[in-house]
């Protein structure tokens, strides 16, 4: 089949950063780490396991950062991953082997839940993490029949949806339902992650959130908190055009689109009606402000725009539910320097999100892809919208690049088809 | 009266960085920002307010931060200070004068002092919605109202406790009962720090609850895991052997003296860890301890802390390090809630309501805590050289908590 196939090799570091300097595409060249082969077919593992033909892959943030050589060595998930990885974990298909597994069939329509805990890994009884539903926090990532990896695309035994077949643990199969499409189908992944950090706070009626960065999952947080969430006004804080413009789509009731950080600042000011305070005339902050920001974005200039446009916590005693003062990481950036000083002064908490698992909402408890059906189902949501770019596999460094480069493209979810 | 004054001036702080780096005590020479100077006695700034002849002030780790010049040039608080500042902020006292509306103490009232400016202390009535809930620390008026720019004394110009004398509000006055020493009530301001963070952090007994950094605040957060939420497992990072002895005395189980990757294999063979090796980096576990109170909260600190609390732990922190980068990754994947904690002002605790100073003052009356051990320097205001060169040699002075004494 064809596969994508993602080799680190330290040696090739160097050439890759110094054509990848010069121009986005000389990370995509042959000397460096992505190349598209052809390679054998993933077998099943054993009788819980099932391949599925890949109908539709998106790309997530995380996989264009890695292919652009984002990220620092530092980087403590270098612990549990493995190489060589065929990238791609928003993945749906149809299952074309694998007959006896529970519940599923060959031509069964599913969608990728790529997390990869001790079901999946044959570990028997699972972790406290496992048991719990957490999968995303399993203490056997580097452990039981699986090579090191936390999801589909980043162990080398579990590879992706950027290939035409890909496998996966019942477990991890998702059955469609018939008046699911393939595109909302496809939505799983980034959806519930969205879900998974807004449940992190539950913002109560009457709360002003505000959500940085407009790509994805910053889209699809304000799609959940004006749809499912109830009289919750939210700020979208957009970097691009066609990004502000879906954000209104979704509901924002303000747009805030600026490429100066002091700007971001003085308009939550003004929209929150709160007093400003200057160290500099660039260098605002404020005591008071929003009371929830999901950051999906994560980086040094983020957070800390971020920690001076969220109100002070004023509740210390308010240890079970998170209350106002509340940012909301999904993902993190590059870490570097940035001035934290409000974070202690406001004390504001910071809480990470990391992707979804099982969810307790509307007296339903059960994983969150499920909880996504429910709302699609009953019209409640309907991000489909979202996904603007699709590529064959064999266009793979233009796929890239349209992801990468969101203005020039004005992409939101690029993905392949097949 | 004689006061020890810290004023902005460019060239004063040019002289003492340059000073300072050849020798510590080059920060505090004459001639540098940092002088003891003849300023006008404090009056009655309205008729609310009390003036307070002082006993004792305690000199704060951010004091000794301010004096060598460990801030950074964009930290934002510098946008609600103003200068020339009279330094310190722990001060305990006996009333000398009061303004006639207050009908709340009386001359030669013992008082330990609150150095947080309310909107009640700046005229405003009513007062702010932050005040009005008792959460003084995000008062929307430091900047407004009848006093200079600033949070509290100490970073408000011509008010601050290195000083024989003080002008406070009545509601920053705390009568010390008369079974308590000024010795003990000196340190009511770093206990509520303490104090404040732990009720953020809300720990349960059976948690096992890590205190960084054994400094004052440290020790203090100690003995309140303790004595006051009953935890039994505290462990702790000192710096200095001196510490880890005390800590050891007052309760903790397990004190470690390491630091960066040493620390991390250390607790992770004490709590028997799985460890996870990155291609370069420092080592991490996804179990671990269950909260940190982070009194240091340097880019070390919180990047140890993040590698060895467990997944969906939480990490206080209190402490002003300047900023740093920090390898911040596990703090999503882990799902870690890291918390500010700044100071203290009105507390919630065993179903009572009331300022984080009466509850010391009430734990210190019902002997439910000893902090008779935590006072190890006193000095007149005139020797504050040899105050200060004992609190940057902790290592052989065994320096905890410096005060300063005035004359009765």
């Amino acid at each position: 089949m064809k596969a994508l196939v993602f080799d680190y090799k330290v040696s090739r570091l160097a050439i890759s950063r110094i054509f990848g300097s010069f121009f986005l595409k000389g990370y995509l060249t042959k000397l460096g780490f992505l190349h598209l082969k052809e390679i054998a077919c993933p077998n099943i593992k054993n009788d819980k396991w099932v391949i599925v033909k890949t109908k539709f892959c998106g790309i997530c943030g995380s996989d264009h950062k890695q292919v652009f050589l984002d990220g620092n060595r530092d980087n403590p998930m270098t612990a549990v991953i493995s190489w060589p990885q065929i990238l791609g974990h928003e993945a749906v298909g149809i299952i074309t082997k694998g007959e006896t597994s529970k519940g599923l069939h060959i031509g069964d329509r599913v969608v990728l839940n790529p997390w990869l805990g001790c079901v999946p890994r044959g570990i028997d009884p699972p972790c406290i993490a496992c048991q719990a539903g957490n999968n995303t926090l399993c203490r056997n990532f580097t452990n039981g029949n699986l090579t090191r990896g936390i999801h589909t695309g980043n162990s080398s035994d579990a590879t992706g949806g950027f290939a035409e077949f890909f496998p996966a643990h019942n477990s991890m199969a998702f059955k469609i339902p018939d008046d699911i499409s393939w595109d909302q189908a496809t939505l799983s992944d980034p959806f519930s992650v969205a879900f998974h950090s807004i449940l992190k706070v539950s913002p109560k009626p009457g709360s002003i959130c505000a959500v940085y960065g407009c790509g994805n999952l910053g889209l699809l947080t304000i799609h959940i908190l004006k749809s499912v969430f109830k009289e919750v006004q939210v700020i979208a804080i957009a970097k691009f055009e066609h990004q502000a413009k879906m954000a209104e789509n979704f509901g924002a009731d303000k747009i805030i689109r600026s490429d100066y950080t002091y700007k971001i600042i003085e308009k939550i000011a003004d929209f929150v009606q709160c007093d400003i305070l200057y160290l500099k005339k660039k260098k605002p902050w404020l005591i008071e402000g929003v009371d929830f920001l999901f950051d999906t974005v994560a980086s040094p200039e983020t957070l800390e725009t971020g920690i001076r446009i969220v109100k002070s916590r004023s509740t210390p005693n308010d240890s079970k539910s998170r209350g106002s003062g509340t940012i909301v990481v999904t993902g993190v950036s590059s870490p570097k320097r940035f001035e934290w000083t409000p974070w202690y002064f406001k004390e504001i908490r910071i809480v990470g999100s990391n992707a979804f698992s099982v969810e307790e909402y509307e007296g339903y408890k059960e994983h969150s892809y499920e909880h996504y059906f429910r709302f699609l189902r009953d019209g409640r949501v309907n991000p489909s919208e979202m996904i603007t770019h699709k590529f064959p596999l064999s266009l793979y460094k233009k796929a890239f690049l349209t992801a990468h480069n969101q203005e020039k493209y004005k992409s939101i979810k690029v993905g392949f088809s097949y | 009266m004689p006061a020890l004054v810290f004023e902005m001036k460019t060239l004063k702080l040019i002289k003492a960085y340059v000073r300072g780096k050849i020798k510590n005590n080059g920060y505090w020479k004459s001639g540098g920002p940092l002088n003891l100077k003849v300023v006008p006695l404090p009056k009655l700034v309205s008729n609310d307010w009390v003036i307070v002849k002082t006993v004792y002030c305690g000199i704060c780790g951010s004091d000794m931060k301010e004096i060598t010049l460990s801030g950074n040039r964009d930290n934002p608080l510098q946008s609600l200070i103003s200068f020339p500042q009279i330094l310190g902020h722990e001060p305990v006292g006996i009333i000398e004068k009061v303004g006639p509306t207050v009908l709340n103490f009386k001359l030669g009232d013992r008082i330990a002092i609150s150095p947080w400016f309310n909107c009640a202390s700046r005229g405003f009535i009513p007062p702010c919605p932050r005040c009005k809930q008792g959460d003084y620390v995000h008062c929307s008026n430091f900047k407004s109202g009848q006093l200079p720019s600033g949070m509290h004394l100490g970073v408000t110009k011509g008010f601050g406790g290195f000083a024989p004398y003080i002008a406070v509000h009545k509601s920053q006055c705390f009568l010390i009962p008369n079974n308590i020493s000024f010795e003990q009530a000196v340190l009511a301001d770093p206990f509520s720090v303490a104090f404040h963070s732990l009720l953020t952090l809300n720990p349960s007994p059976t948690d096992i609850i890590m205190v960084y950094g054994l400094g004052v605040i440290g020790l203090l957060t100690i003995l309140c895991l303790k004595n006051l939420f009953n935890v039994e497992n505290v462990i702790a990072v000192a710096r200095y052997p001196f510490q880890k002895d005390l800590a050891l005395e007052i309760g903790a189980s397990k004190v470690f003296t390491s630091s960066g990757g040493q620390l991390i294999e250390e607790i992770a063979k004490y709590f028997n860890l799985k460890l996870y090796k990155p291609d370069k980096g420092l080592k991490w576990a996804l179990d671990g301890v269950d909260g940190i109170i982070d009194t240091v909260a340097s880019a070390e600190t919180m990047e140890i802390g993040i590698r060895i609390t467990r997944a969906q732990g939480k990490i206080i922190f209190l402490g002003v390090s300047t900023p740093k980068r920090v390898e911040n990754t596990l703090h999503y994947f882990k799902e870690l809630e890291i918390i500010g904690s700044n100071a203290f002002s009105i507390e919630n605790f065993e179903k009572q309501i009331q300022h984080a100073f009466y509850f010391f003052l009430d734990f210190l009356s019902k002997d439910r805590i000893d902090v008779s051990r935590f006072i190890t320097h006193v000095f007149p205001l005139d020797d504050f050289d040899e105050a200060f060169n004992v609190l940057i040699n902790k290592k052989k002075t065994k320096a905890i908590k410096v005060l300063f004494k005035f004359n009765s």
